[in-house]
């Protein structure tokens, strides 16, 4: 892939292919009907750098979708500004606004989009054409090897509707590619198909992404598929991003409780600080005083937020079986349920008033067994309200 | 590295893409709105003219023109008479119509792709020569059908009095007015139908509902905006229509409103141009009406789309009443078209209409005079020239408008439907009066040429056409047209390769349906057309008035064959082949 390194202009400068600077979107609600106004993206900003997939995760109805139909041009924002490749395609200060069609993007729809009246070679076809250097062979050519690459080949003089789901993903996948546009947009393009032919397209995505290093911004509200894909994760609530950060940071060590909530599983509890000091402060919950370690300078004593830690960080054992061996606070407590996942156990284990789930590569308690439950120390943190 | 152009590339032509903006947005916008101006100019100044001649005739209001036009005998029987026609047509019409839609694209009632033409064929023939077809056939002294029945009734000794059983009674006109009506709503449905996700309907079956409750509870509602379109595309055709009550309902002493108005303008010296144009102001308001009360209600609810996810249809299995529902199909064919054709070729064969057939003296002549004498010939190639434009222009400037309206949305969309719309609610004959007085004279100077009657046609097939691509343009999903702009074509290429093709089925019904409607125009063409500009509407008044029956049927014959022949040309090479020859499986 030679693309990075022979760019011009703006875009080498800074190598970043998307910047959204203070963008605001809003939906006018009907006075009439007594519906408010609705701000779908407030105030967001964004960087995609060139080569970097970012995915914007959030649950339906927090602007995700605005965010990315406005950077495709598909939505008109109220204000801020958008650049692609340094090229401003939307400024409300400067009143530029660059239609869909002149942002040299490709995009896959959520409901594929592939036009039912077309074969499948002139929907690949479809953005070639609009474009200058191709002539009719060399765009046969690197259609049909564009297909073949995607598992379609041979398919070509098919309608789409004569496709099955996952055959009509990779044509969608191929027209998205096929004129190697500077920036990929995917709107939620994997959730219409059967969850095995999603896993298989989401590896191949991404090894399409190690090939090609293609630029993209990906919607979806599938945390999972968002974590397997990001390089950034862009957690959004309410037209805000809430935490950008890759993935691995997104989990590790969420922004907010939301984030923390949104993505992947946690145990959460309401606490209290006590006493802070070095860092490090005693909590107390419902079940106990919990001591957190890396605490921010600017939490105080006195302050009310949540005690958080991921399922997999609690270990589950017999209880007088040598728990204060382990590294980290124990509590006793009750399995109330023991569910076999086959790559884990799930153990639901109530301490009193309040209940706790552990994720355990294997568990010898069953329903009824009296257990302690052992917080890892250094995956214990503290989200403020 | 095998994916080509790489992002430099992209780069690299940045500057090109921005050329093109300018270049390649500026003309659509200004062609549209020509388009939309010129459309408006052609609609509006003949109908503000009527406005005027209404409301301020000589430059003051008129009191009296109002109260002679509604004081005036035989005003509230035709439009009781009407009303009444109107009802019972919609009432019967749509639920076949919407019925056979169903059967023919949902069910395996149909046999390969051609049956889907089954219910179009009776658009082959225009209106006009149905009603001559039938007047032929039913007529209870000289009817094909009638005559033997009443004799072979006698026989069995049952005294019916003829006249009981005619065409030219109310349930001859509801019955010719329904024949008429019933392709319409197959047109309107069918594509519907056609668009349907079937998920929706299997999921109905594996919920254990039966193939009716299937029908009625699932199909049906699914395609709420194309019924709701039908019975509005039914209640105005049978407000406008004018040549079936005038050959049958005169006959038969009832009056309807739009023979009303032509006897107005026609049968009454000096014309009450002025009580014409007085009701068809009224008329106007109350179809506009109608109108909004269709769009309300079909405003509150959804409409199946297109939409990008590819449909395998899966035919619902009929079983036994595969038979019943081909025959019913088939009977209804027979009924309008084979046999009204077969007696239309009869009469024209003969010198003149007997009930019987006499085979010594069939020939040719019929025929011949028409291609001998020259202004018939010139009658003949005028109309298929006009309706082949007309046909043509309609609907690609309805489709246009349609796309334009969408775009805008909102509010703007809503008015653009009720101006497209606004022409059906203007009798042809009345508004081929305000376009005569707006084109035909000064400055304009068209009124013997063919261009005027292409004008008056523009606008009152418009309608006609506009609902059709509307239909078709609801049913195009909105990610298929923004994905044709992510991938770089310009609002221009959009509609070329994207909007057009995915709306054509729609335009192309409607399409056959202007051209059968135009060839065998009787109403316009009674005041636009003339022995300078014959077209073979102003032919067949002629022909009627003289009485000369097998000259008539020798035209419908003519008409018919020549509908026929184009219709179904059109309709074969313009029916959606995607997707439809899906293999089943994979």
């Amino acid at each position: 892939m030679d693309g990075g390194s022979t760019r011009n202009g703006a875009s080498a400068a800074s190598g970043t292919t998307v910047e959204v600077r203070s963008l605001r979107k809003t939906f006018r609600g009907n006075v009439k009907k007594g519906a408010a106004d609705v701000h779908a993206v407030d105030n967001v900003d964004l960087k995609v750098r060139e080569g970097e997939l970012v995915v914007l995760l959030g649950p339906s109805g927090c602007g995700k979708t605005t965010l990315l139909r406005s950077i495709a041009g598909l939505e008109r924002p109220d204000s801020g500004e958008v650049k692609i490749t340094g090229r401003t395609v939307y400024s409300s200060n400067d009143g530029v606004y660059v239609p869909p069609e002149d942002r040299r993007i490709g995009m896959m729809f959520q409901s594929y989009a592939l036009w039912p009246h077309m074969t499948v070679f002139q929907n690949v076809a479809y953005p070639l054409t609009s474009l200058k250097g191709y002539d009719k062979d060399s765009i046969r050519a690197r259609v049909l090897d564009l297909l073949q690459k995607l598992g379609v080949g041979g398919l070509d003089h098919r309608f789409p509707g004569e496709l099955s789901g996952g055959q009509q993903q990779r044509v969608a996948l191929a027209r998205a590619l096929v004129g190697s546009p500077s920036l990929l947009l995917f709107d939620e393009p994997l959730s219409n198909i059967d969850a095995k032919v999603r896993r298989r397209l989401r590896a191949q995505l991404r090894e399409l992404k190690q090939q090609t290093n293609f630029a993209g911004v990906y919607v979806t509200h599938d945390q999972e598929e968002a974590m397997e894909l990001a390089d950034t994760l862009a957690v959004m609530e309410n037209g805000k991003i809430r935490q950008l950060a890759t993935s691995r940071e997104v989990y590790n060590k969420p922004a907010s409780i939301y984030v923390a909530d949104f993505v992947g599983e946690i145990n959460r509890w309401k606490g209290r600080v006590e006493r802070i000091a070095d860092g490090a402060a005693d909590v107390s919950t419902e079940f106990g005083t919990v001591t957190v370690h890396g605490i921010e300078p600017s939490v105080s004593k006195g302050a009310s937020g949540w005690v958080v830690i991921r399922p997999e960080r609690v270990s589950v054992v017999a209880a007088g079986n040598g728990a204060g061996g382990m590294n980290g606070p124990h509590f006793p407590g009750v399995v109330k349920d023991s569910i076999y996942f086959g790559a884990r156990y799930e153990l639901r284990v109530d301490m009193g008033h309040s209940e706790v789930t552990a994720w355990m590569a294997d568990a010898a308690s069953t329903r009824g067994d009296r257990v302690e439950v052992v917080l890892a120390k250094d995956s214990i943190q503290w989200l403020s309200e | 590295m095998a994916f080509g152009m790489t992002a430099s590339d992209a780069a690299l032509e940045m500057p090109h893409a921005e050329s093109r903006r300018t270049g390649g947005r500026a003309p659509v916008v200004i062609l549209m709105t020509l388009l939309v101006l010129g459309m408006g100019f052609i609609i509006f100044y003949p109908i503000g003219i009527i406005l005027v001649r209404a409301i301020l005739p000589g430059g003051r209001f008129e009191p009296q023109l109002w109260i002679d036009t509604f004081t005036a005998p035989g005003l509230g029987i035709a439009a009781f008479n009407t009303l009444i026609l109107a009802v019972l047509t919609t009432a019967i019409s749509v639920p076949v119509g919407v019925f056979f839609a169903w059967l023919i694209e949902r069910t395996d009632a149909r046999w390969g792709s051609l049956s889907r033409l089954l219910p179009v064929i009776p658009l082959l023939l225009p209106p006009v020569a149905l009603a001559i077809g039938w007047l032929f056939l039913a007529d209870p002294r000289a009817g094909f059908i009638a005559r033997p029945l009443f004799d072979a009734l006698r026989g069995f000794g049952l005294q019916i009095e003829p006249s009981s059983l005619a065409i030219q009674s109310w349930q001859g006109l509801v019955f010719l007015y329904v024949l008429f009506s019933v392709p319409h709503v197959y047109v309107v449905a069918a594509a519907a139908f056609s668009g349907l996700d079937p998920s929706l309907e299997e999921a109905a079956r594996i919920c254990g509902k039966g193939r009716m409750r299937c029908f009625f509870g699932v199909s049906l509602p699914a395609i709420r905006h194309a019924v709701g379109s039908s019975v509005l595309l039914c209640v105005l055709s049978s407000i406008g229509l004018y040549s079936i009550p005038a050959l049958l309902g005169t006959a038969a002493r009832i009056d309807v409103l739009s023979v009303y108005i032509y006897r107005l303008l026609n049968f009454s010296y000096p014309p009450k141009t002025g009580q014409a144009i007085v009701l068809g102001l009224v008329l106007m308001l109350v179809i506009a009406a109608i109108w909004l009360l269709q769009r309300k209600i079909a405003s509150r609810t959804g409409h199946a789309q297109i939409g990008g996810m590819g449909v395998r249809p899966n035919l619902l299995v009929l079983g036994g009443w595969r038979w019943p529902a081909r025959i019913m199909l088939l009977l209804y064919v027979a009924l309008t078209s084979v046999l009204p054709l077969i007696a239309l070729f009869i009469v024209a064969l003969q010198p003149f209409w007997r009930p019987n057939i006499v085979w010594s003296t069939l020939s040719l002549d019929n025929f011949m005079g028409f291609l001998e004498a020259p202004a018939p010939r010139l009658a003949i190639s005028n109309s298929v020239i006009l309706a082949i434009g007309v046909s043509t222009a309609v609907v690609l400037v309805a489709g246009l408008l349609a796309i334009v309206a969408k775009n805008l949305g909102g509010v703007k969309e809503k008015w653009f439907g009720i101006l497209t719309k606004l022409p059906s609610a203007i009798p042809h004959i009345v508004f081929a009066v305000g376009v005569l007085v707006a084109f035909g004279f000064a400055p304009f100077y068209l009124s013997s040429g063919l261009l005027i009657i292409f004008l008056c046609y523009l606008v009152v097939f418009l309608p006609t056409a506009s609902i059709a691509a509307e239909s078709a343009v609801q049913q195009v999903g909105k990610e298929l047209v923004e994905a044709s702009r992510i991938f770089g074509a310009h609002p221009g290429r959009t509609f070329r390769t994207v909007q057009l093709p995915l709306i054509l089925p729609g335009l192309v019904a409607g399409w056959a349906s202007i051209f059968a409607l135009v060839l065998g125009e009787l109403n316009a063409a009674a005041i636009l057309s003339g022995p300078r500009n014959p077209v073979i509407g102003y032919l067949i008044l002629a022909l009627y008035d003289n009485g000369t029956y097998s000259q008539l049927a020798a035209m419908g014959s003519i008409i018919g064959v020549v509908s026929a022949i184009t219709v179904s040309a059109v309709l074969l090479l313009g029916r959606p082949r995607f997707g439809r020859s899906a293999p089943t499986g994979g």
